[in-house]
């Protein structure tokens, strides 16, 4: 990971937009991070091990119980109409269509 | 009865101070040092005072109370609460208001707690000094050139400068640990599965834990018994079953304390010299005291590191200025809406850790870091599980350092990660460990050791630190120097 083509691609993947500094700057710091990331492989792994957490299941009834209100959940929407979240589009111009 | 819940809570039943009273001293002090330590992000003030009012009804109608109703606490601003801004220190979510409480917040509501505020944390609890945080940094009240720690480092400066009595924090890899030992307080993160997540806006789902900030191991017990209850609405969560108030007193004669040596190697001499005082103490009390080692903590810091981040960059994708929080106003399509909303309002901590996570979890890198985070993670549950077939309990430092000063990482994030040496393996065990104060170093920072137990074991752990502040008390709890900041009642 040092070009900035894969800095880009994992922008991409990340769902981030990166300015061109931006990049730079975060393909010296990606660098540095995977080098720290890389330590794992001084590990002495083991398979098959017999670790478990079993603690006891928690696990409820599978009854139906009330949910929350839609207008609650949508209170925090930005925009809405008729019970649903309202994505905005916009055209190549920037203005907004319904 | 060293702890301040019970010494309050006798007051306030003795009608010797109202619980409006006693809220509005700490609204007062709020008012005097948050503006210098910036501990919180919102004061609820019209909250707290209502709840004060609804514990004064009770009292003067002579109703039973519970202890912790009428005693004012704070929330890290990542846990839910409902209708009351959860910004978890991000621009993303600036502006929104959970439609529900968290559980173990709403254990505590309905135990009659007064809710001060929300604090300030380490944007999306993401660092270990509580400088990432879109709402500025909290100073430590020690020092305020220096940083409380993180991510929880808000509710461990409040707690720590009487601007509350105790604290909800997070922990995922040490942050209230961490924040805890900086800011000479005892910081509990239980074990995984203790406390419900239903409610705790995620990081690491795999680490994050709920847990108790406070100045008193009292205290610590008092809240962690209300919170730690099964959940149905988090199946990761079976509760704890022991009550750990009533096992402080137990006598902790012959209880076997490993020393974990190679967490000593390269910390700093008065830490060291701290902690063998209190492992002294420890020796005088009854209990058994010996060396151990835990092998693979460096490359078991790279796992977490690993898994946190491939988990936060897939728990961090619902964020797209859709449904709720942060959206850009530039944008020409759908895709840019979502990219460029997150790219505005993420800062760069959170960018960097989405990357790593999603690099870690691409084609061609998954096989060599992802799955073999998770191997490690198993080697290093199984080496814990070793040291506690000889051991009752592990100690090692909290962190190698004392509070670090502020900006001292701000070139260098992985300088940062590598000082969660002490705290991140336990996260990735899913074990329970607490900070306890052990002293002071020569500038007067705080010193904190940490004490590991197995799973579940907080009873143990409680009275372990009980304990010893019995014999250590003087030495615990000095004042800050910001401002001398102590509520006298």
């Amino acid at each position: 990971m040092a070009k900035s083509d894969d800095i880009l691609k994992l922008a991409r993947l990340s769902m981030l937009t990166l300015s061109d500094e931006e990049a730079a700057e975060l393909s010296e710091d990606m660098k540095t991070v995977i080098s720290f990331a890389d330590m794992l492989n001084k590990g002495d792994f083991c398979e098959n091990t017999d670790i478990s957490d079993d603690f006891g299941a928690s696990l409820r009834e599978d009854i139906i119980n009330p949910s929350y209100e839609r207008a609650d959940i949508l209170k925090n929407a930005k925009t809405s109409e008729d019970g649903y979240f309202r994505l905005p589009t916009k055209n190549e111009t920037g203005s907004e269509v319904k | 009865m060293r702890g301040k819940i019970l010494a309050l809570h006798e007051k306030l039943i003795k009608k010797e101070i109202t619980a409006e009273e006693l809220t509005k001293k700490y609204l007062d002090y709020i008012d005097l040092y948050n503006p210098v330590l910036n501990a919180y992000i919102s004061i609820t003030k019209d909250t707290a005072i209502a709840s004060a009012r609804e514990t004064d009804k009770k009292i003067f109608a002579n109703e039973d109370i519970s202890p912790l109703s009428g005693i004012p606490m704070t929330v890290k601003d990542n846990i839910c609460t409902k209708d009351i801004v959860t910004s978890c220190g991000s621009e993303m979510l600036y502006n929104y208001k959970p439609i529900y409480n968290a559980f173990a917040y709403d254990l505590l509501v309905q135990n009659g707690a007064v809710l001060l505020g929300k604090t300030n944390m380490d944007e999306f609890a993401m660092g270990s000094t509580c400088e990432t945080s879109f709402y500025g940094m909290t100073k430590n009240p020690y020092d305020t050139s220096r940083v409380p720690g993180g991510s929880s480092g808000g509710g461990s400066c409040s707690v720590s400068a009487d601007m509350a009595v105790y604290a909800l924090g997070s922990d995922t890899g040490g942050s209230i640990r961490q924040p805890a030992g900086f800011c000479g307080l005892m910081g509990l993160k239980p074990t995984y599965g203790a406390v419900s997540r239903y409610g705790l806006i995620a990081y690491a789902s795999g680490f994050d834990q709920i847990g108790v900030l406070a100045k008193s191991a009292e205290d610590t017990a008092i809240v962690f018994d209300k919170i730690s209850k099964r959940d149905k609405n988090d199946l990761t969560c079976i509760g704890s079953e022991k009550s750990a108030s009533e096992a402080l007193e137990n006598d902790i004669n012959g209880i076997k304390i490993g020393v974990i040596t190679n967490l000593f190697e390269n910390i700093c001499p008065e830490i060291k010299a701290a902690i063998n005082t209190a492992i002294k103490s420890f020796e005088d009390m009854g209990a058994k005291i010996f060396e151990i080692q835990i092998s693979d903590l460096e490359p078991a810091l790279s796992a977490y590191y690993i898994l946190a981040c491939a988990q936060a960059s897939s728990n961090l994708a619902r964020y797209d200025g859709v449904r709720y929080g942060y959206r850009t106003e530039n944008f020409k399509n759908t895709e840019e809406l979502i990219c460029k909303t997150r790219s505005e309002a993420f800062g760069k901590e959170v960018k960097r850790r989405i990357m790593l996570g999603n690099y870690v979890l691409s084609a061609g890198c998954y096989e060599n870091y992802y799955e073999k985070a998770e191997l490690m993670q198993t080697k290093i549950k199984s080496n814990f599980k070793k040291a506690f077939e000889t051991a009752d309990v592990l100690l090692c430092p909290t962190c190698a350092e004392v509070a670090f000063k502020a900006g001292s990482f701000k070139d260098n994030p992985v300088s940062m990660y590598q000082t969660d040496l002490c705290t991140a393996p336990v996260n990735l065990a899913g074990l329970p460990a607490i900070s306890v104060p052990c002293g002071y170093s020569s500038e007067n920072l705080p010193i904190g050791m940490q004490l590991i137990g197995d799973s579940f074991t907080e009873s143990l752990l409680l009275n372990l630190a009980y304990k010893y502040e019995e014999e250590n008390f003087k030495i615990m709890y000095r004042k800050p120097d910001a401002g001398g900041l102590c509520i006298e009642l």
